[in-house]
C-alpha cells in the first residue's frame, strides 16, 4: 500500500473511489485514515489546492477510529460533511464507517 | 448498552399510515408522485446512501452555518471584494443572478418529496434537502445584500427571476421543467442525479476553486459549504434510480439523457465562459473541458454506469459541443454585452489565446477568426460594429441561440413543424428532447417569439432592453474597458511597418 500523489492534472483512473475534500487539516487526516483503513490498496490523492480527492481503486473505506487517531480527538463521522463537498462513487454510510464504492 | 444510531435509524425513518377513509391513490395520486407503472412495495426497496439523523443534521450545519459567517465577516472587514479583478467580480455576479432563485425554486422541490414522494424514507429526507436549500437562498441573498453598497448589480440576486432578461429566461425555463413542473420521480432524476450528483460540482466546487486562487475566499468558501449539502442531499436520486431501473428502465434513461443535454447546455453558458475567459490567467486551474472530464465523464458517468444506464445516445456530439458550445456562447455574451446584467470579460488577449489554442486545438480555427474581427473594429475605433442591432434566434428547448451549441462549421438548420408552428433548435439532440414530449415544450415562447408577438415595444434593441429589465447602471460592457484589444493594434502596426 502506497499512497500516490498525482500529477493535478493528469485524468482520473474511472475506477478510483473515494471522497473529495476541502484542504485543510480535516482533509490530511482523512488521507492518513484512509490508508489505515484500506491496506490492500493503493491511495491516490488529487490536490487541485481548493479540494482535494483522497481515492483507492474500487472501494475506499474510511472509519470512525482512524480519523479519531488521526485527528487525536473526538470526531463523530457525520462531521466529515462540512469538509466534504463531494465524493466519487456510490456511498453507504454508517455511524462508524463510510465505504464508497463501485459495484461493478 | 447505549444505542448508536445505526440501532435506531431504520426504525425512525420510515414512519407511514395506512389510510383508513382515503383511498391512497388519492393521498398520492401518480401525477405527482411520478411512479405510474411501479408497484407500491418496490418503494421498500429505497435506502439512501447518506443516513443522516435530525440530531446530526442540526449540529453538523450550524457549524457549517458558523464557519461560512466567520469567513464572510472577516472578509467583510478586510474590505477583500475592493481586490478582486473585475473579471472575476463578474463570474460571481452572474452565479448570484442565474443561480439564487433557482435554490429557492429547490426549496419547493424537496417541499413536493416530503408531501408526494413515493416512499417514506424519501420524503423524510426531503426535509433535510428543503432545510439545505433554504439556507442555500438565504447564504446567496446574504452575500450579495452584504456587496449591494459596491455593486447593484448584486440585486439581480433577488430580481432577476422578476425579469425577462434572456438568460434567465433560459435558466428559468430549465429550472421550472425539472424542479416545479416535474412529478416526483422526475424531479429527483434530472435535479437530485443529474444536476446535483453531476453538474454543480462544475460550478461549486470546481469554480469554487478558480474563486479561491483569484482571492475570492468569501464566494469560493460559501460555494463549497453549499456543495457538502448538495453531495448529501443529491444522493436521494441513486434509490430512486435503482427503483425506476427495475420497473421501468426506459423512462429512467430518457429523462437523465434529456437533462443532462438540457444542463449541459446552462453550464456552458454559466460556467464555461467563467472558467475559460473570466478567471484570470494565471489563476487558472484547469479548462472548462478538463474539469467537465473530471467532474462529469469520470466521476458522475461512471456511478451512473452502475445502476445500468447506458451513456446518452449522443455521447460523441456532447464531446464535440465540450469543444465549442462555452466559446460560442462567450462570443455571443461578449457581443450582447447589453443584455446581460454583468459586466463581460473578452478574454482574448494574445497569452490568454495562447491558454485558449494549448487547452483547445482548434479554438484558433473555429473561434480566434470570429474575435479577430471584432479586434479590428475596437481598434478602428468602430465599438458600434461590436454591439448588436437584433436579437439572435433562439432555440426552443434551451432558449438559447441557434448556433451555440457546436462549432460554426456546424451551422445547418435544425427544425420541426407543428400545428403551425416552426420549431428551431440549436442541435439535433435538442430536436429529439423535445420530440420527446412536445406537448411539453410547444406552448413556450422564445424571447424572439415574443418580439415577433409584439409584447416588446418599441420593437427595436432599446425596447428590448427595457422589456428585459435592464437598465444603465447594470447593463454589461467590457470588464476591461477594450485595454486588451490595444496590444493587437500595435502588433499588426509594426507588422505594417516591417511590410
Ligand atoms: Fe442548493
Ligand atoms: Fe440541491
Amino acid at each position: 500500500m502506497t499512497v500516490y500523489e498525482l500529477d493535478s492534472d493528469a485524468p482520473l483512473d474511472p475506477v478510483l473511489v473515494g471522497p473529495v475534500l476541502r484542504s485543510g487539516p480535516l482533509a490530511d487526516a482523512v488521507i492518513e485514515a484512509v490508508s489505515d483503513d484500506n491496506p490492500d490498496r493503493d491511495v491516490y490523492v488529487v490536490d487541485r489546492d481548493d479540494y482535494v480527492r483522497v481515492h483507492t481503486p474500487h472501494e475506499c473505506r474510511l472509519t470512525w477510529r482512524s480519523l479519531e487517531e488521526h485527528l487525536g480527538g473526538t470526531f463523530q463521522l457525520s462531521a466529515l460533511e462540512i469538509e466534504m463537498p463531494s465524493f466519487k462513487g456510490r456511498m453507504r454510510s454508517r455511524s462508524q464507517e463510510y465505504m464508497w464504492f463501485h459495484s461493478e | 448498552m447505549l444505542l448508536t444510531q445505526d440501532d435506531w435509524y431504520e426504525t425512525s425513518r420510515d414512519l407511514d399510515w395506512t389510510f383508513s377513509y382515503v383511498d391512497r391513490a388519492a393521498a398520492f395520486p401518480t401525477e405527482w408522485t411520478g411512479a405510474e407503472g411501479i408497484p407500491e412495495d418496490a418503494w421498500e426497496a429505497w435506502e439512501e446512501p447518506f443516513r443522516v439523523s435530525y440530531r446530526d443534521y442540526v449540529r453538523v450545519q450550524r457549524e457549517k452555518e458558523s464557519g461560512v459567517k466567520a469567513v464572510s465577516n472577516a472578509l467583510q472587514r478586510a474590505g477583500s471584494y475592493d481586490q478582486l479583478p473585475a473579471s472575476h467580480v463578474a463570474a460571481s455576479q452572474m452565479h448570484m443572478g442565474l443561480i439564487t432563485m433557482v435554490e429557492y425554486m429547490a426549496v419547493t422541490m424537496q417541499s413536493r418529496f416530503c408531501r408526494f414522494a413515493p416512499s417514506p424514507k424519501w420524503r423524510n429526507l426531503g426535509v433535510f434537502g428543503l432545510l439545505d436549500e433554504t439556507r442555500h437562498t438565504q447564504l446567496s441573498l446574504r452575500f450579495s445584500h452584504a456587496l449591494l453598497k459596491h455593486d447593484t448589480r448584486f440585486d439581480w440576486a433577488q430580481k432577476a427571476y422578476h425579469t425577462n432578461q434572456w438568460a434567465v429566461v433560459a435558466a428559468k425555463n430549465l429550472f421550472d421543467d425539472i424542479m416545479l413542473n416535474a412529478d416526483c420521480v422526475e424531479a429527483c432524476l434530472a435535479s437530485n442525479l443529474t444536476l446535483e450528483h453531476g453538474f454543480s460540482n462544475i460550478q461549486f466546487v470546481a469554480l469554487a476553486s478558480d474563486a479561491m486562487a483569484a482571492g475570492d475566499v468569501n464566494w469560493s468558501n460559501l460555494l463549497s459549504s453549499i456543495q457538502t449539502d448538495e453531495a448529501r442531499h443529491a444522493q436521494q436520486g441513486f434509490p430512486t434510480l435503482e427503483v425506476v431501473m427495475a420497473h421501468d428502465p426506459g423512462r429512467a434513461q430518457r429523462i437523465v439523457d434529456v437533462a443532462f443535454w438540457r444542463a449541459s447546455r446552462i453550464f456552458q453558458t454559466l460556467t464555461g465562459p467563467a472558467m475559460d475567459y473570466y478567471t484570470p490567467l494565471d489563476k487558472r486551474k484547469m479548462s472548462y473541458k478538463e474539469f467537465m472530464l473530471e467532474w462529469i465523464v469520470d466521476q458522475h458517468e461512471r456511478v451512473l454506469e452502475d445502476y445500468g444506464l447506458k451513456r446518452p445516445w449522443y455521447w460523441d456530439d456532447f464531446l464535440y459541443s465540450l469543444d465549442n458550445g462555452q466559446h460560442a456562447m462567450q462570443l455571443g455574451l461578449w457581443f450582447y454585452r447589453p443584455t446581460l446584467f454583468w459586466n463581460t470579460s473578452a478574454g482574448v488577449s494574445r497569452d490568454e489565446r495562447a491558454w485558449l489554442n494549448d487547452k483547445y486545438p482548434q479554438w484558433e480555427e473555429n473561434w480566434g477568426v470570429l474575435w479577430d474581427e471584432v479586434i479590428r473594429n475596437i481598434n478602428a475605433g468602430h465599438i458600434d460594429r461590436t454591439l448588436p442591432e437584433t436579437l439572435p434566434a433562439l432555440c426552443s428547448v434551451t432558449q438559447l441561440p441557434l448556433g451555440t451549441a457546436m462549432s460554426r462549421d456546424r451551422l445547418a438548420p435544425v427544425s420541426l413543424v407543428r400545428d403551425g408552428r416552426v420549431h428551431h433548435f440549436d442541435s439535433e439532440i435538442s430536436k429529439w428532447c423535445f420530440e420527446q414530449e412536445p406537448e411539453r415544450y410547444a406552448g413556450h415562447r422564445t424571447v424572439v417569439d415574443r418580439f415577433i408577438g409584439g409584447e416588446i415595444q418599441p420593437m427595436d434593441l432599446p425596447g428590448a432592453l427595457a422589456w428585459m429589465g435592464l437598465t444603465p447602471d447594470v447593463m454589461g460592457d467590457d470588464t476591461d474597458g477594450y485595454r486588451w484589444a490595444r496590444e493587437y493594434a500595435t502588433e499588426s502596426k509594426a507588422t505594417e511597418s516591417k511590410a
